[in-house]
């Protein structure tokens, strides 16, 4: 009976398979929850997509190529990786199990609670709004997913106050949620840069949170820094597995990694 | 006075590639007429100024004439009759020895067009021989995604070998050596130059027992710096004046490689100043080389976060430090 987060697939199905296979991963026991961006980059994205659907003990956060597959599934032309998927015949189901996935995800275990995004969750915000501004986001996408897609698009606006309007509040909840990696302490968003250095001179988005200590943040999306935070509350699980890197999943019960090489 | 766009901007339109900056030739001029028209003079030696406005390079059209050791064994010739071809003769490569002049009109007097096409580098004349950087600098222009797979020509790498042969290398300036290398390194394919520089034994003097390279993992130029180093466990890189911030990189690099579980100093951990450094470990970490024991450290580095190192400033002197390192040692003692 354990949970394990494990970190952005991107299509690496044999990769994923042997992740499960080393953890001994039992559905009917453990439950697993995915840091988002299943699909695109790698070629098996239709595979990752259809096992992860297959099973109820697996549960994800969206991830920012996750809603592109959203919004790919709902328009007329599909970028090549994820070609298979928007031709499928059981395309209108991937699209359905898609939008009813959440933005974050709060897990308690042990008197600590886990929270796990994509990528991060902005300074400015507190936990509570953020599970407030998530839930928003994920009711929109669920109830509309075309206009949905239509609208929250876009670099802008790049930071978050409370003037903004619906479809701007959109836009920011989904860049802080599945986009950011830079940002500074009032929440302004570097989303240009993607590497280690913000070009803007912005710090690490976590690198700004005083976080309660029993909390801990689990996200994906950020490659570059192959889950190197050297923080134990910031937990960073993109190791670059589609790159060439490695794929690793982290087990809430006693907050430990499991990581396998790229094949 | 005419003035023609010339080098490395030229060749990079031709293919159609967004040049860097554009650097300038000018024909018929003198150093006293280029500074009453505003421009404003660079360089001890050569006659170049700076546009006032653009800021990009205009150089007095001029001949060179090597006539000693090193790059200060030049004479430079310019007056108003040299011409614009006489220029050209002195360049490096045909593909970099076109001009372009005001009307778009390209002067392109050894065929760089047709080298351009045919993707050749070709030397404009033996004259290549007379700066020994060149040699190296060959490499720089393999690492351009755009050069990359151009090939060299038999007559260039009989002079690359001349080069090589002359001891000339020995000569050049570190400071020179160092701007093609750092140029290279913020280059698609750095790992080109690398390789380059090994096939052709032009590692010595300046990277001692260099190994050939797959590439780099780091996509930002001072972390391709830190790879480097630990990737061949150079010890001399005192030689190249690299700036002070990549020098410190790579040091913390040298210490992070150095860790292992049975032979942890404290006063190893104590030196590495974990919190002041937090950031530059978290970048050489995040290149994942197998050469540094990447649990190790990240354990070392979180357990030293949870010091409380702002009771020891409680304490007095003598009584801090003998509890710092009694909190060292516990560290050490939870690995």
């Amino acid at each position: 009976m354990s949970t394990y987060v494990i970190g952005d697939v991107h299509g690496c199905f044999n990769e994923l398979k042997k992740l499960l296979k080393k953890i001994s991963f039992n559905p009917s026991k453990d439950s697993i929850i995915f840091t988002g961006d299943l699909v695109n980059r790698g070629n098996q994205s239709l595979e990752v997509l259809e096992f992860c659907m297959k099973e109820k003990s697996i549960d994800t956060v969206l991830g920012n190529h996750d809603v592109f597959l959203i919004k790919s599934l709902l328009g007329k032309k599909s970028p090549e990786r994820l070609k298979k998927i928007c031709a499928h015949k059981n395309k209108k189901k991937f699209l359905q199990w898609l939008v009813k996935k959440p933005f974050l995800i709060s897990k308690k275990l042990n008197g600590k609670e886990f929270i796990i995004v994509h990528a991060g969750i902005p300074p400015s915000w507190s936990i509570k709004d953020t599970k407030v501004f998530a839930k928003r986001l994920s009711k929109n996408l669920k109830n509309n997913p075309e206009q949905f897609v239509q609208h929250a698009w876009g670099n802008k606006p790049n930071t978050w106050n409370n003037k903004l309007n619906d479809e701007e509040l959109d836009r920011v909840t989904l860049n802080y949620l599945t986009r950011m990696r830079f940002c500074n302490a009032s929440g302004k968003m570097d989303l240009k840069s993607n590497g280690l250095f913000s070009k803007m001179k912005f710090k690490k988005w976590f690198q700004h949170w005083d976080l309660d200590e029993n909390k801990r943040v689990i996200f994906g999306h950020w490659a570059a820094l192959n889950g190197k935070t050297l923080n134990r509350q910031f937990i960073g699980l993109d190791t670059a597995c589609v790159w060439g890197g490695k794929l690793t999943a982290f087990r809430l019960d006693d907050e430990t990694f499991f990581q396998i090489k790229k094949i | 006075m005419k003035t023609y766009q010339v080098g490395g901007s030229v060749r990079d339109e031709l293919l159609g590639v967004e040049p860097h900056d554009k650097d300038w030739v000018v024909v018929g001029s003198s150093p006293e007429e280029m500074i009453e028209a505003g421009f404003r003079p660079i360089g001890k030696d050569f006659p170049v100024f700076l546009h006032p406005d653009t800021k990009e390079e205009y150089a007095l059209a001029r001949t060179e004439r090597k006539s000693g050791k090193g790059y200060h064994g030049f004479k430079f010739y310019y007056d108003p009759s040299v011409t614009l071809e006489d220029d050209l003769l002195r360049r490096d490569l045909t593909i970099n020895a076109i001009a372009k002049d005001s009307q778009g009109k390209l002067i392109d007097p050894f065929n760089g067009q047709d080298d351009l096409l045919n993707k050749k580098l070709r030397n404009v004349s033996n004259a290549f021989c007379e700066d020994p950087l060149r040699a190296i600098r060959l490499g720089r222009f393999l690492s351009y995604k755009h050069i990359s797979d151009f090939s060299i020509t038999p007559q260039l790498k009989a002079i690359v070998k001349k080069i090589l042969d002359s001891g000339e290398l020995n000569y050049l300036s570190s400071d020179r050596v160092f701007a093609e290398i750092d140029k290279a390194m913020q280059n698609h394919f750095p790992e080109k130059f690398f390789n380059f520089v090994v096939e052709n034994k032009l590692d010595k003097p300046w990277l001692k027992d260099i190994n050939s390279l797959d590439g780099f993992s780091a996509s930002n130029s001072d972390l391709r710096w830190v790879e480097l180093s630990c990737l061949n466990h150079f010890t001399d890189f005192d030689q190249i004046p690299l700036p002070s911030k990549i020098k410190k990189l790579i040091s913390i690099a040298k210490q992070l490689a150095n860790i292992e579980i049975d032979n942890i100093l404290i006063e190893n951990i104590d030196s590495l100043r974990i919190l002041r450094n937090e950031e530059d470990i978290m970048r050489i970490l995040s290149l994942g080389l197998e050469c540094m024991d990447q649990n190790l450290i990240t354990k070392i580095v979180l357990l030293y976060k949870d010091i409380k190192f702002a009771e020891l400033e409680k304490l007095d002197p003598n009584e801090r430090k003998n509890e710092k390192i009694n909190l060292l040692k516990d560290l050490v003692s939870k690995l």
